[in-house]
């Protein structure tokens, strides 16, 4: 009974309030029972774990994704408005839009 | 104006499919690297995202300094600096933009994560109860039986038998019990006679008494009027037919009383506890619509019903109903009208008019689609409500599971002629999810929302639908399947997705392989995002199926362009295509997308299209630079216009010039822009002109008008009306509102006011400060206009006076502040 409780403490997809009750509920089972629930369990612990590599997956993307936004408005935006104001100051002619950008 | 136009050219193949050369670009694969965790890219990509962000900030801010703020007399030029304020607030802005997006897009992510896991969560927990609880009584019961059996010195089995028998004998004498038993209460029978007496001019009852009568609560308060509905039996059309009983409910208004919000929503389930005026407010006016269980005898079953409501919560949380209105059908209608089953003059009895046919006496079974009442009672209680409901849904999930957990649950050999999209929804594992879903959804109870309801309400749909298929009813029709009657449509009609089909999408769900091949076609290797890896996109498909089990084939058309492209797309016919496994239809039409891809005139059609956007592209990037210019010369000639206290004409430097209208509108077409984007006039004879969003505002007179009664009233920002600002697209930035319209309302009076501001991108910032209300106008260039006042009126007199193109007009819903710009999009209602 002790390795059943011990077992459903380690689960980490279901709080501790449900893991409580299932202990105690499972107190008054069979091993068979209980058998089948550690199965269903280890399947929802997979089940949590493809959930959170598909959520990392997704991170990584819109950070890739934000990555090459800010790339772009270096590119674009940023690039146009030092352009800008190269037209304005001739005299800053040595620092031209390029350098600038590759500061950052 | 697209010159790809003219080689839309219909591209058509029949199989089978002739040699195909592979493309000559093809890519190179970048060498294997050491693959990086997802948490890590996430981490490494933020750093990096940030650092850039922090770097570009601080770039445009030391170019500030030196070129505005004049710091250390690096530039001493000051002529520019207005053009050059503007030219770094906007990076600025554009880099809060980026990180505010960023993180948006973070938390949608990790709220959707947090959502799925809790979504599993309540399921195994759901589950592994129900696991361990059935055991418990299971194992109970059991050694109950073995311990008689062994008393009694006999099998197990007799004693399961014998309790089996008991059951039964049991059910049959609550039955005759019931039926002795059932005596039509009294004011019933008086309300009956009544009527006998004057049939066609009919009665007026009272529902609450009807209601008491049969001990149903339904919280309705006795007032002197009680709960009136109107019945009189209409003649049949001819007079031998059978006669109708009329329940008018015109005048069924009558008030209710709930002790919280849980027995209100045991009752209104439609309605979400969110909408709900919070206690001591003005009463809401709410309506309540649902559709009656099909399980109710004719006409109710099934009919809709709608209820106009004004609810009010009183301090101590009790939930006041007043019902104003209640009709059925649609249009809806106060009257509903329930066949008799005899003529006319044949409607002697009491029985006859509160028991017509499929209700009442000596029906009651005590199931829960049981027709117990009387026409008057079901007229009265008219719903299940949402507990009965629930009740009936566990009975059915409790049959449908036993069926299911037989485990013979075959699929038809006729499953297999289906499309694999149609098909899947039939397997015992879909059922069984729904099955459990709906388990899991019944669960939550009465913490459901009204969203939780619904999809209760769908998902049971779905399986009572399949009912006979689950039950394994042996007069089950296959064709009665809703997979099979799409199906046969299909066969008939073609399936079509785009314009006037399916979404698109759902192509890619139905026939995944060949959205694949489509797009692992048109890759661009090294390409950082889908979106631009996958250049080319499907818009619309039209599949023809023909044949069944070995002879299938399928015919067809697909429309392809590349993305981003302005013209129209390539279509690929194709015809007489068979699955390449001999059976499946996705094999089929993955050969088909196959054929398309790998056709050369496609390849080139597709490569013009490339090629036209790029030019497309460089020619509005041409477009804005000079525009830009424009705008420039325009600031600074209107700048100085305004120094000398002259007039400056935003024409004189047009974006266009032309000898007619059409003419500019020839040339706006030529670059690819659009001529509703530009405001055109006639110059000087010549024709001229300048895009809408570079003009300067126009000023108007103010026009302001009604408000006024409610002096004294202070406008707060409600809770609900931080609601309606999220409908209308607020964005909450640092604690303050930022909307492109507001909604404040009066407390006292429960009325709203809109505020909405015309032409966009205008942004309202709205605060509270020391209990008044506090609006921030934003302009694109950054300026700031504030708007106050402790009431309605000195508000928008302000906003008005200041703004100089707003007015204000009352509506139904509240005063609305709208633009008065004669030309242009107008303003709509803010919260229509």
């Amino acid at each position: 009974m002790s390795d059943f409780a011990t077992q459903i403490q380690a689960f980490t997809c279901i709080n501790d309030e449900m893991k409580q009750k299932i202990i105690a509920l499972g107190d008054k089972s069979t091993d068979e029972k209980r058998a089948k629930v550690i199965a269903v369990l280890t399947e929802g612990e997979a089940k949590k774990k493809a959930i959170l590599t598909e959520r990392d997956a997704k991170m990584a993307e819109q950070a890739q994704a934000s990555l090459k936004a800010v790339n772009d408005f270096k590119r674009g935006p940023l690039r146009e408005g030092i352009k800008q104001i190269e037209s304005i100051d001739k005299s800053s002619e040595e620092k031209s839009a390029e350098d600038l950008l590759n500061q950052i | 104006m697209f010159r790809a136009f003219s080689e839309n050219r219909l591209v058509f193949m029949t199989s089978p499919a002739p040699e195909v050369t592979p493309t000559a670009d093809a890519p190179t694969e970048a060498a294997p690297s050491e693959p990086k965790m997802p948490q890590q890219l996430f981490d490494e990509g933020k750093r990096n995202f940030e650092g850039k962000v922090a770097g570009a900030k601080e770039l445009v801010t030391n170019l500030k300094s030196i070129y505005v703020d004049e710091k250390y007399g690096i530039d001493k030029d000051t002529t520019k600096d207005p053009a050059l304020t503007t030219l770094f607030a906007n990076l600025d802005t554009q880099l809060t933009e980026l990180t505010t997006k960023f993180g948006e897009e973070v938390g949608k992510i990790t709220d959707a994560t947090q959502e799925n896991l809790t979504a599993l969560e309540t399921n195994l927990y759901t589950n592994v109860v129900k696991e361990l609880e059935g055991e418990k009584t299971d194992t109970l019961d059991t050694k109950i039986k073995e311990k008689t059996a062994t008393t009694l010195g006999v099998e197990i089995k007799k004693v399961t038998d014998d309790l089996t028998t008991f059951a039964q004998k049991q059910e049959e004498e609550k039955k005759a019990a019931s039926e002795s038993a059932e005596a039509t209460p009294k004011y019933e029978v008086e309300m009956a006679n009544t009527l006998l007496q004057n049939k066609e001019s009919g009665t007026y009852f009272d529902a609450k008494k009807v209601l008491d009568g049969r001990g149903k609560d339904f919280s309705i308060l006795a007032s002197e009027g009680g709960y009136p509905i109107h019945m009189s039996v209409k003649p049949g059309d001819p007079a031998t037919a059978s006669a109708k009983l009329v329940m008018d409910y015109t005048k069924a208004q009558y008030s209710q009383e709930f002790a919280d919000k849980a027995a209100f929503k045991k009752f209104y389930g439609t309605i979400n506890e969110a909408d709900l005026p919070e206690p001591s407010k003005p009463a809401k006016s709410l309506t309540d619509v649902c559709n009656l269980p099909a399980s109710k005898p004719p006409p109710f079953g099934g009919v809709k019903r709608t209820r106009e409501l004004s609810v009010s919560v009183a301090a101590d949380g009790k939930v006041k109903v007043e019902v104003k209105s209640i009709k059925f059908g649609e249009p809806p209608t106060p009257t509903i009208e329930i066949d008799l089953g005899k003529p006319i003059d044949q409607i002697k009895t009491v029985d006859d008019v509160l028991y017509p046919p499929g209700y009442g006496k000596g029906k009651r079974s005590g199931t829960e689609t049981g027709t117990a009442d009387g026409a008057a009672v079901m007229a009265v209680e008219s719903a299940e409500t949402q507990e009965a409901k629930w009740q009936r849904y566990k009975a059915e999930l409790t049959k449908y599971e036993t069926a299911m957990n037989k485990g013979d649950f075959a699929n038809s050999p006729a499953f297999a002629e289906l499309p694999v999209f149609l098909r899947k929804t039939l397997t015992a594992d879909h059922i069984n999810a729904k099955i459990t879903e709906a388990n899991g959804l019944l669960t939550q109870g009465n913490t459901l929302d009204a969203a939780g309801i619904s999809h209760l309400d769908t998902v049971m749909t779905f399986l009572e639908k399949r009912e006979g298929l689950i039950l394994r009813e042996q007069n089950f029709n296959l064709g009665d399947l809703p997979e099979f009657s799409e199906w046969k449509s299909i066969k008939e009609k073609g399936l079509q997705y785009g314009a006037g089909g399916k979404d698109i999408v759902d192509f890619q769900n139905h026939f995944s392989g060949a959205a694949n091949t489509l797009h692992n076609h048109f890759e661009k290797k090294g390409a950082t995002s889908n979106a631009e890896a996958f250049y080319v996109e499907l818009t619309g498909a039209k599949l023809n199926f023909h044949g069944e089990q070995k002879s299938k084939n399928i015919s067809g058309v697909f429309e392809i362009k590349v993305k981003g492209y302005e013209g129209k797309p390539i279509p690929f016919a194709f015809s007489g295509i068979n699955p390449t496994d001999g059976q499946s239809w996705e094999t089929a039409v993955s050969k088909a997308m196959d054929l398309c891809v790998q056709n050369d005139k496609m390849n080139d059609l597709v490569k013009d299209q490339v090629r036209d956007k790029e030019h497309m592209e460089r020619t509005r990037r041409v477009v804005a630079e000079r525009e830009a210019r424009h705008e420039e010369k325009r600031d600074r000639k209107a700048a100085k216009a305004q120094e000398k206290g002259e007039t400056f004409d935003e024409f004189s430097i047009p974006d266009y010039e032309g000898n007619s209208q059409e003419d500019i509108v020839e040339q706006i077409g030529k670059e690819y822009g659009k001529a509703e984007d530009y405001e055109i006039k006639q110059g000087d004879g010549e024709w001229v002109a300048v895009r809408k969003s570079n003009l300067v505002e126009k000023t108007v007179p103010a026009r302001s008008e009604v408000i006024g009664t409610n002096e004294g009233i202070t406008i707060k920002i409600e809770a609900d009306a931080a609601v309606k600002m999220k409908e209308l697209g607020m964005k909450i930035d640092g604690g303050k509102l930022m909307v492109n319209g507001a909604v404040a309302k009066y407390p006292e009076t429960g009325k709203e006011i809109v505020f909405k501001v015309m032409p966009e991108p205008t942004t309202l910032e709205i605060r509270e400060t020391d209990g008044k209300l506090v609006i921030t106008e934003i302009f694109s260039d950054n300026s700031r206009v504030n708007y106050k006042g402790s009431t309605a009126d000195a508000l928008i007199a302000d906003m008005a006076k200041s703004r100089k193109t707003v007015s204000a007009y009352q509506t139904e819903e509240g005063t609305i502040l709208e633009p008065e710009v004669s030309s242009g999009p107008m303003a709509t209602s803010a919260v229509a």
